[in-house]
């Protein structure tokens, strides 16, 4: 990917903070996304690994992992109703 | 961990757990004690044969403690990993509304799994299959394109 650097003076950008990315909305779509340097960073090592192929791990949501926490751990599932599961 | 003279002994990881095996503190063969629950699953493929006794599976969750507004993206069923099973207990057996997650693939014997609670549609056991391969990270694109390559070659025959 390429990198166009603009001056700070030239643009408007809200301060980028760690561990958080920054998505612009224009039209209810996300139409860019700010970073800061650190993940920029990481994001450049890991195209420079992954390259074209990216494992899907790198693409799941935090809403996702959340759901997949609370499914591996149990605490969000169904109480089993046994009584009510044979009167069927 | 249960011991043979009955005991119990408790290790916080699997490492743990080998490292008392390395320093001969526990045996090889041992008895683990767990907890357990029982709790929906859905089963992925059918065994008719009955030659293998264990079965793949994806875990559920209700997500109900999740954010109101998390709660509804979820409903509007646009995560590649995950499947959103609206509240339908005649069909799903289920007495609220769950997602299954894709992530959570486990291996059930078919000693554990009680019943048939209920049935994914054709639709929604494709749409997992999908999902779960691009979750394995299983690159489709070779069989699809000779798949394509097939029903062209079979049209072209057929002109």
């Amino acid at each position: 990917m390429k990198t166009r650097t603009v001056a700070a003076n030239d643009v408007r950008i809200p301060d980028p903070a760690p561990d958080e990315v920054v998505v612009v909305m224009r039209y209810g779509k996300p139409y860019a996304a700010i970073i800061d340097t650190d993940a920029l960073d990481l994001f450049l090592r890991m195209q420079a690994l992954f390259g074209e192929y990216v494992p899907h791990e790198m693409g799941i949501s935090d809403l996702e992992l959340k759901i997949h926490e609370l499914a591996e751990s149990g605490e969000d599932t169904e109480e089993f109703d046994y009584a009510t599961f044979l009167a069927r | 961990m249960l011991h043979a003279d009955g005991s119990l002994a408790a290790f916080a990881s699997a490492s743990d757990l080998a490292d008392a095996i390395g320093r001969k503190e526990v045996p090889v063969t041992h008895t683990c004690l767990v907890d357990a629950k029982i709790r929906p699953v859905v089963v992925l493929q059918g065994r008719p044969r009955g030659a293998l006794a264990d079965y793949v599976a994806l875990k559920l969750t209700r997500f109900a403690k999740l954010p109101a507004d998390r709660r509804e993206l979820v409903r509007q069923d646009v995560f590649p990993d995950l499947l959103y099973l609206p509240e339908d207990p005649d069909r799903y057996g289920l007495p609220t509304e769950n997602a299954i997650d894709v992530n959570s693939l486990v291996r059930v014997h078919r000693d554990a799994i009680i019943a048939v609670a209920g049935w994914l549609d054709p639709h929604q056991v494709t749409t997992l299959g999908h999902k779960l391969a691009a979750a394995l990270d299983i690159d489709l694109r070779g069989p699809i394109r000779d798949g394509v390559m097939a029903h062209l070659e079979a049209l072209r025959r057929d002109d």
